[in-house]
């Protein structure tokens, strides 16, 4: 394991890696501060620029853009409760209070130490647990795949999204648009239309830009400009009191969020979600949740950070991604030609582990950037969006054109842009879509070999006592959201019957 | 426009979304039972999986349809919702705003709409809402033109490939969009659209050696 982190290193501390992790990095936390801007948008619109660049380069950068997009969406959390990401929703509910009370510093300045922490705690895991994950997963065979996926299907059906019926309905629109072209096993062309171009399927980068950067171009647009935003900061030092209150969330957040971000589909939201509900579980300081408590801010930003990277368990080890981000990165490894799987840890090792050093050296860039830079990336909000989404735009459709050198690949932007718009517009989850384009051709494949094992009979799956138990967890996991739910509840409601009711008054409804 | 138009409004777009996503596994259906739904042996054949898949994205989405014609609203409180929910218990109501809350002023209030880690948060309620007007003092109706003019003048831009070349098409489109769309002045919008453009030649064509069309006049190849 050593010589595969001296191998990682070596690879990650050359000078070009360094250059692009940097860029990708600071690319990232800005692209995580502007509105209307994500880590997956940042990733699909960016992806085009690393096609010059070596693999490991580019996944390097695009890795940056994931991890740095997330500080980056901390950063609007806290100072005007706007999360940029998903996963920084939990964040607002602390971080803003504290912002409130003039301790903005204080938690951007702990979310950074959170999520430094988080990053290293789950690097050392993922360096332990992946090697020997994916020799498990060598064992794999068709039908445990096919379980596996089925199991991140369930998963992100069940999370993504505040509707599980949308949200399958998604998911198998991902998957009926991933059947287009040829079909891997028998050689057939459908839904082709006669058309060259269909032949080899619906492009899945351009999708990604089309559905996360043009469609939300076009739904802000849609949804009107707004003021403006300055941001201030009083209190720039973090206290020794407050590092010590941080130590045990930051520590619980971290294994929390790598266990969630490991589950294929799950993702780093419900890990921030998840660490913010048992933090107020466990905490001395519970009734102070929500009226500025740091551990309310340590904790999922290291559940968070500890889940992004966790996400790359799966999606090295088995080729499926653990959110949307990964699932485009996923597509950045096909066109780099490279098939992530647990032959990836044996053929490729210096991208592997160069990888996963970068993400040690990215979060120690992190660090050092955010500690002092937070105010300089807090102006960025002052950009009107009227300015950004030329800009944007410009940027989307020649990063497409770049990737096949063919205006085809503008028109299936233009086309998925329009449909991005309005799935955003009528509340329809789009990270489903996304894993089930991402996942169908795979999904396609695994069932064509489970059929041909079985002589025909699918029913061999159940046969598999390891693919047995994947589908019982994915079967579970549509009722997870409830039970973590009914979890979470009790212990709020066991708690505020304890403690005094007027620490429980929320402050939040007071104007600051 | 009124809430209840608004909503009236929302409501037929879903039903043609559902009615089209309808038709589209229909429609996959159908020519999924041409290719063959199985080989030699049971095996799987070409048409198995489109069949299945889009013989359940009729029905789920028929079922959405129906439910929308039916003026049955979709609940949007299950899944992370539900978690959220739990988790937030106690706190402040509606802790996260929207992309636009209002410098210094509260959180308000409202659910989130969330995808984990698909992007953006758009987070329901603030801002200015589908029936408010904007700060330039847009009303939901000059919006929604200015969607169908970015829209349209996106599909111009890439018919006028041919002609003024990719980087040529997109300086005029950058040009339209910042003075005409969002009617700032032509110089600065000349100005921000030759440096916008500028900057993706030199990354594009510059850095990464990417030969864009240059179109029958020759620009930017």
């Amino acid at each position: 394991m050593l010589d595969n982190l001296v191998l990682g290193f070596s690879t990650a501390l050359s000078f070009e890696n360094l250059l692009w992790c940097f860029v990708g990095v600071l690319v990232g936390t800005v692209i995580g501060v502007l509105p209307g801007l994500g880590s997956t948008t940042g990733v699909a619109v960016l992806l085009p620029l690393t096609l010059s660049l070596e693999p490991v380069t580019g996944l390097i950068m695009l890795a940056g853009i994931y991890y740095g997009s997330q500080y980056g969406g901390t950063i609007t959390s806290v100072l005007i409760s706007t999360p940029g990401e998903a996963s920084s929703v939990v964040t607002t509910l602390d971080g803003y209070q504290m912002a409130r009370q003039g301790r903005a510093g204080a938690a951007l300045s702990i979310a950074a130490i959170g999520s430094f922490v988080a990053a290293i705690i789950s690097l050392a895991l993922l360096v332990a647990l992946a090697p020997p994950f994916a020799e498990f997963a060598l064992d794999f065979g068709p039908p445990e795949m096919l379980a596996v996926m089925v199991l991140g299907l369930a998963t992100i059906v069940s999370f993504a999204g505040d509707n599980r019926r949308l949200g399958l309905l998604m998911a198998l629109v991902g998957l009926l648009i991933a059947t287009v072209g040829v079909d891997p096993g028998s050689g057939t062309s459908r839904f082709t239309f006669g058309s060259i171009y269909l032949l080899s399927g619906i492009p899945f980068v351009e999708v990604m830009i089309g559905l996360f950067a043009v469609g939300e171009v076009l739904y802000q647009i849609r949804q009107g400009a707004a003021a403006p935003i300055r941001a201030g900061f009083r209190e720039l030092m973090i206290s020794r009191a407050d590092l010590r209150r941080s130590g045990g969330p930051i520590l619980r957040g971290s294994f929390l969020g790598f266990v969630f971000g490991i589950l294929p589909g799950a993702g780093s939201t419900l890990a921030s979600f998840m660490a913010y509900g048992i933090e107020k579980r466990v905490s001395k300081r519970g009734g102070e949740f929500g009226t500025g408590a740091i551990e309310g801010v340590a904790a999922p930003e290291a559940a968070n950070n500890a889940a992004a990277n966790a996400n790359f368990v799966p999606t090295l080890t088995l080729g499926i991604p653990g959110g949307a981000t990964t699932a485009v990165l996923l597509g950045a490894f096909m066109i780099y030609g490279i098939q992530p799987g647990p032959l990836l840890f044996d053929e490729q090792p210096d991208l592997v582990w160069g990888l996963l050093a970068s993400f040690f050296i990215g979060n120690v860039i992190l660090l050092f950037l955010n500690l002092p830079l937070a105010p300089v990336f807090a102006q960025l909000l002052r950009v009107p969006y009227g300015y950004m989404y030329p800009l944007i735009l410009l940027t989307s459709l020649v990063g497409a054109y770049s990737i096949t050198n063919g205006m085809y690949s503008v028109w299936v932007v233009l086309v998925f842009g329009v449909i991005g718009y309005f799935m955003k517009r009528l509340d329809l989850p789009m990270a489903p879509l996304v894993l089930g384009l991402v996942l169908g051709p795979l999904f396609e494949k695994a069932l064509v070999q489970t059929s041909a094992i079985g002589d025909g009979n699918l029913l061999i799956v159940f046969t598999r006592p390891l693919a047995l138990v994947v589908l019982a967890i994915a079967v579970l996991q549509l009722a997870a959201p409830s039970i973590m739910a009914r979890l979470l509840r009790r212990r709020a409601t066991t708690r505020s019957r304890r403690s005094d009711p007027a620490d429980s008054t929320p402050e939040g409804s007071t104007r600051g | 426009m009124t809430a209840p138009t608004a909503r009236r409004g929302i409501a037929v777009e879903q039903a043609v979304v559902y009615g089209l996503l309808t038709a589209l596994g229909l429609g996959a259906l159908v020519m999924a039972l041409g290719y063959g739904l199985f080989l030699e042996e049971s095996r799987v054949g070409p048409g198995l999986v489109p069949a299945v898949v889009g013989g359940l994205t009729a029905l789920i989405a028929g079922w959405e349809l129906t439910a929308t014609l039916r003026g049955h609203r979709t609940p949007h409180d299950q899944g992370l919702a539900e978690v959220v929910a739990a988790a937030a218990v106690d706190a402040p109501q509606g802790g996260a705003s929207s992309q636009s809350a209002a410098p210094g002023g509260p959180p308000s209030g409202g659910s989130g709409s969330m995808s984990p880690d698909g992007g953006p948060v758009q987070i329901l309620g603030s801002g200015p809402g589908p029936d408010d007007v904007d700060i330039f003092g847009r009303t939901p109706r000059d919006r929604s033109r200015q969607l169908w003019t970015v829209s349209a003048a996106l599909v111009v831009a890439a018919l006028l490939v041919p002609l003024l070349g990719l980087l040529g098409s997109l300086f005029v489109l950058s040009v339209f969009v910042s003075a005409v769309v969002e009617r700032r002045g032509w110089v600065p919008s000349l100005v921000v659209s030759f440096l916008a453009v500028a900057a993706v030649y030199g990354v594009f064509v510059g850095f990464l050696g990417v030969p864009l069309p240059t179109g029958l006049i020759g620009i930017g190849g």
